[in-house]
């Protein structure tokens, strides 16, 4: 099963603050895909979540400052 | 040991000159120093003294968020991150001190 979280118009930190808290939601193993428009949490969030044990299984842009960043759980 | 430092104000406020010789100084003695900038803080990647701290050892790390804000461009050696970084200097060194 996949979760989305739709974080356009959040900055940091609560990028990965709302990222974390979902990611709690989740059974290990699952998906996570999170929206961002928020430029440095692209790099930021899934480089803080990968040293947090879990696997960023692909970043992709979907339009102008609209980024899709799937999640695995460890 | 390990000495975390947060400064908040940007490079024309004495704190600048404090935290780069309290580096250089805990650098010298074989300490480990992490540095994270946020608010006008981040202005100190511009400073080339300061940014010198990354060739003797010193690990910078800034809020990437302020520094878009503050339109500072990236500096090769320093980590554009985020507050997740702050938190784990603050929770990983033996002392953390705040310059503001």
């Amino acid at each position: 099963m996949t979760i989305e979280l739709d974080l356009k118009g959040e900055v940091c930190p609560y990028t990965f603050v709302k990222t974390k808290l979902k990611l709690e939601e989740v059974e290990s193993g699952e998906e996570l895909v999170v929206f961002f428009d928020h430029a440095p949490a692209v790099e930021n969030v899934p480089r803080s979540l990968k040293n947090e044990g879990h696997k960023i299984m692909g970043i992709e842009q979907t339009g102008d400052h609209l980024w899709k960043v799937r999640i695995r759980k460890s | 040991m390990k000495l975390g430092i947060l400064l908040t104000t940007s490079p024309e406020n004495e704190n600048t000159n404090t935290v780069i010789e309290i580096s250089k100084a805990a650098r010298d003695e074989g300490h480990e120093v992490s540095i994270f900038l946020m608010y006008d803080g981040v202005y100190n990647v511009n400073n080339k003294e300061f940014a010198g701290l990354v060739d003797k050892g010193v690990e910078i790390a800034i809020c990437a968020f302020n520094a878009e804000q503050r339109k500072v461009a990236k500096v090769e050696g320093i980590l554009f991150g985020s507050q997740y970084d702050h938190a784990c200097i603050a929770s990983e060194v033996d002392r953390f001190i705040s310059f503001g």
